[in-house]
């Protein structure tokens, strides 16, 4: 097991940081902890590589208690955010530092330095001082050193958030790539879910120092266990839906107000998790089908409120009642403001939330 | 070892090895201090008396006053010589502080408008010559010669003012370089408030970005008062009959009278206390003064 | 005269400050030059100044040759590199233990800071009297020691002179420490981290990241108290006054002598503005080159 974390906590005086974090990261496995700013991802990170003392829980690395052991006995490797490469020293000591500092011999180090410097293709730098390059090279760097020393575990906290989107495009591919290569054991640390969809096989979304859910990508998007998580993933973002369960003639009815829904088959398993008939409804902007004219049952007559062209695609939003909602459609597709349209949607692509507990239901 | 138990040992290694710094540091200035309240026979004795069995203050009861109490029982001539010092000793106090006093002023005087000209004029606006931050560096013996000619020419040796004009000069530099680097964090804006108020730029200054120094020009003006205060040599080459300071009056004494150490002890001790007061006062600022607002500490 | 124009603002803001430079510092200077190229010599007959004689660059070409000012310029020189050197290495320490938070470090910085605001001409009072013969220092070495240690420490050379660097070190340690410690906490914390993860020790880090980050600090500091060093005077005048003999007989102290003891204005004046040259050039490459982007 290459990372195991057993309820792990950090307050920092009056404030609780990460609460109650348990989860387990396979050998070889590429994982995210993903989240909005201050979840405590960061935190957590630091209390895996060391640089911080949990307040309480425990912190296995390859199945060894870690919790008393300083960074440098820990075999990770550290990749942060702003690079914090070694500005005043040349490429190849910067590479090299890890070696040296375990007293590697000079020909061993000399070999492994050019095969890391190869595999990053920063060959080409590696006389020049770290301090005036640029952004990639640094952070080839940065990944470099810490590679060199064969970590059992890779910590990378938000390694592409400083480069443009083009760059941070490629570098994701590249990054996934190597990470298969190595067979490396990787915590990926992004608040941009995008990044985390694509890169990891799971994810584990924190939020408020809380572990929301830990899935594979496609589990999260398409079954997210609460509001925070649905709303998080999925650009852009899921529409919500105030609506009240109703019973009426033996059938169960979601009403949220201009429409309703039957939804009879569901009955049973929501009054089993609901705290009451307050309910929220969750739909995708992708899963919400615009149309020009009223086609089946299920159509919901809607006004045009805005459109946002985005190329290939269009976001165009439209209001129901007194709620807004956003639905994904080609981008030929042409509507113009305060024209009315219908919508629909499948069934089993809606999502129902309590509305206290934000906890999903279908 | 567990992290949290070394976390500990380190800081009780920490704890000794800074008190023990203290120590240090404190001792010298303790053994002043203890040498003016003892009596005379513990002033220097084999082996050397730590803390003073009866402590008194009838050394710097001798400095203000030239009391008799203990120069009962002695010779004729000690008796005359402890008295003669007494006589002036409240002088050198008196005078260090009417010289460093109005040194500080006139420095920071000149010093603050030629700041603030500098901060917002850049170098062409404001007018010193010579390199001032240069000017501080040079030892003042290099420039006393043609000084101590000059004075005497003129008549101003061994005068107040002769030796405060001194004071500011060699200070001035400093006053400069601090103002300015607290008049550069105030942004211009706030003068373009003033004068877009129908201030002139003179109103500018004292109205608008003046009050807001007021703490960087305290600062400033407590490290040069105490520079002024600890000056030694110029009043050395300067002073002497008429202007006497606390270093000189030290001076006076070791070359010659040495046995004095209990009034003499006193008397540093009193010299000591204003800067080490200002300093505590301005200790976050001690960094930005010892290194001409090179590093804003 | 219109105050609202800026060039007339400036140049009146400046007056003062000008007055001062140039009366006694510019001026003088210029006088200096004259005088050092004279044989003014007061006391050897030479009363006035239009007395003395023109001589050009003799005074130059004697101190060359003046054991006396060699030798104040080399015991200078030892005391400020082996000063300067002690004040460095205990500055850093300091700096490391104040580094972190920790119970009472105001109080405890205050205290450390004392000594540096202790005024230097009693500075050098209070060391006589610890370095006397029958005083505390001698009597803690003979504690330690076990028997009775005297060591002349105002009366033989070395002893003095020693003692001499140790005040200066007393005195001026403190400000090493509170730059040093500007600079270390100034520093970027992730670069340290990340070595602490590479398998550096906290020496090792130190050692290879911390240190090599601080050197324009450091740079700093040691040109200020070098520039500062080499003009002892107070504490030295008031501790051994030059002596034994000539053993503590530093550079300021011996054109105080030559100046105003022995009265040889001319000659005391070629050997100040060579002083004084020197110092410059050693400013201007040494300290505000490197320096020119800070400042």
């Amino acid at each position: 097991m290459g990372l195991r974390i057993e309820n792990l906590r950090k307050e920092f005086g009056e404030l609780v940081a990460v609460k109650d974090l348990s989860l387990t990261v396979e050998t070889g496995e590429f994982v995210s902890l993903l989240g909005p700013s201050g979840c405590g991802k960061s935190t957590t990170l630091n209390m895996i590589a060391g640089l911080l003392y949990p307040t309480s829980g425990r912190i296995f690395i390859d199945d060894v208690l870690v919790n008393e052991l300083p960074p440098r006995d820990r075999k990770i490797g550290l990749v942060f955010q702003n690079y914090a490469v070694f500005n005043h020293m040349t490429v190849y000591d910067n590479l090299a530092f890890g070696l040296k500092i375990r007293k590697t011999p000079s020909n061993e180090i000399d070999q492994r330095v050019k095969e890391v410097a190869d595999f990053l293709r920063i060959t080409d730098v590696m006389k020049r001082r770290a301090g005036g390059l640029r952004l990639d090279q640094l952070q080839r760097i940065a990944i470099g050193r810490s590679m060199i020393v064969r970590p059992d575990l890779f910590l990378l906290d938000e390694p592409l958030s400083n480069l443009d989107a083009a760059l941070r495009a490629v570098m994701r591919v590249e990054l996934k790539k190597m990470q298969k290569e190595l067979k490396q054991t990787v915590m990926y640390v992004t608040h941009d879910q995008l990044e985390a969809m694509t890169m990891s096989e799971r994810i584990a979304v924190m939020n408020k120092g809380e572990l929301q859910q830990y899935d594979t990508p496609t589990v999260i998007y398409h079954h997210p266990k609460n509001r925070f998580v649905a709303n998080f993933i999925g650009s852009p973002s899921m529409n919500f839906i105030d609506c009240s369960l109703l019973e009426k003639e033996g059938k169960a009815l979601l009403d949220a107000g201009v429409f309703t829904i039957d939804i009879t088959e569901f009955h049973e398993m929501i009054k089993a998790q609901v705290t009451s008939s307050e309910l929220v409804m969750g739909v995708r902007p992708e899963d919400i089908e615009i149309m020009n004219q009223p086609s089946g049952a299920g159509s919901v007559p809607t006004s045009v409120y805005l459109v946002e062209p985005l190329g290939a695609k269009s976001v165009v939003s439209v209001s129901i009642g007194n709620t807004i909602i956003k639905a994904l459609t080609p981008g030929a597709f042409k509507a113009g403001v305060g024209e009315t349209k219908w919508i629909r949607y499948e069934k089993d692509k809606i999502h129902i939330m309590d509305k206290k507990t934000g906890k999903v239901a279908v | 070892m567990n992290r949290r138990a070394s976390g500990i040992v380190r800081s009780l290694f920490r704890y000794a090895a800074v008190v023990f710094a203290c120590l240090l540091a404190l001792f010298p200035i303790y053994w002043m201090f203890s040498t003016s309240i003892k009596l005379p026979d513990e002033w220097v004795a084999t082996p050397s008396v730590w803390f003073p069995s009866k402590p008194v203050l009838i050394n710097y009861q001798f400095i203000f006053s030239g009391s008799y109490e203990y120069l009962i029982g002695r010779r004729p001539e000690e008796a005359t010589q402890f008295y003669s010092f007494a006589w002036s000793s409240m002088k050198p106090i008196f005078d260090s502080l009417i010289l460093s006093t109005f040194g500080t002023l006139i420095a920071l005087f000149a010093g603050t408008l030629s700041a603030y000209a500098l901060s917002r004029y850049g170098p062409k606006g404001a007018p010193p010559p010579v390199f001032p931050l240069m000017y501080r560096m040079f030892p003042p013996v290099a420039i006393i010669v043609p000084v101590v000619i000059m004075y005497a020419t003129l008549k101003l040796t061994d005068t107040y003012p002769g030796i405060i004009i001194l004071y500011s000069t060699l200070t001035v530099p400093l006053v400069l370089w601090l103002m300015k680097s607290f008049f550069d964090e105030i942004p211009r804006e706030i003068d373009e408030a003033a004068i877009l108020d129908g201030c002139s730029l003179f109103g500018a200054f004292y109205r608008g970005v003046l009050p807001l120094v007021k703490a960087g020009l305290a600062v400033t003006g407590l490290f040069i008062f105490m520079l002024d205060w600890s000056d030694f040599m110029g009043v050395l080459l300067l002073g002497g009959r008429n202007v006497v300071t606390i270093p000189l009056k030290l001076a006076e004494y070791t070359s010659g009278h040495g046995e004095l150490y209990g009034p003499m002890a006193a008397m540093g001790t009193i010299a000591v206390i204003p800067p080490l007061i200002f300093g505590i006062l301005i200790q976050k600022y001690l960094v930005r003064g010892f290194t001409f607002g090179a590093i804003k500490g | 005269m219109d105050l609202n124009n800026p060039k007339t603002f400036t140049r009146l803001f400046g007056l003062p400050m000008s007055a001062l430079l140039y009366f006694l510092g510019v001026f003088p200077l210029a006088l200096e030059v004259y005088v050092s190229l004279t044989d003014w010599y007061p006391i050897g007959g030479q009363q006035y100044f239009w007395d003395s004689r023109f001589i050009g660059l003799g005074n130059f070409v004697e101190y060359f040759q003046d054991p006396l000012f060699g030798g104040s310029i080399l015991r200078t020189v030892i005391v400020v590199v082996v000063a300067i050197s002690l004040e460095f290495v205990f500055g850093l320490i300091l700096a490391l233990l104040f580094m972190d938070r920790f119970r009472g470090k105001t109080i405890f910085t205050s205290i450390v800071l004392l000594p540096m605001m202790t005024v230097p001409a009693v500075t050098g009072y209070i060391f006589r009297m610890l370095f006397l013969y029958a005083g505390p220092v001698n009597d803690a070495l003979s504690a330690i020691a076990g028997t009775r240690v005297s060591v002349g420490w105002l009366t033989s050379a070395w002893p003095a002179l020693t003692s001499v660097i140790l005040m200066d070190v007393w005195q001026w340690t403190p400000l090493m420490f509170l730059i040093l410690l500007s600079g270390l906490l100034a520093l970027p914390q992730d670069p340290i981290n990340a070595a602490y993860v590479l398998g550096a020790s906290k020496w090792q880090a130190f050692r290879h990241i911390m240190l090599p980050m601080m050197k324009p600090i450091i740079l700093v500091g040691l040109v200020i108290r070098t520039m500062d060093a080499i003009k002892i005077f107070d504490g030295v005048f008031l501790m051994t006054h030059g002596g034994p003999g000539y053993s503590t007989q530093t550079l300021s102290l011996f054109l105080y002598e030559i100046g105003f003891k022995y009265m040889r204005l001319g000659y005391t004046a070629a050997m100040a503005l060579t002083v004084l040259v020197c110092l410059a050039l050693f400013t201007r490459y040494v300290a505000i080159k490197p320096l020119k982007p800070k400042v």
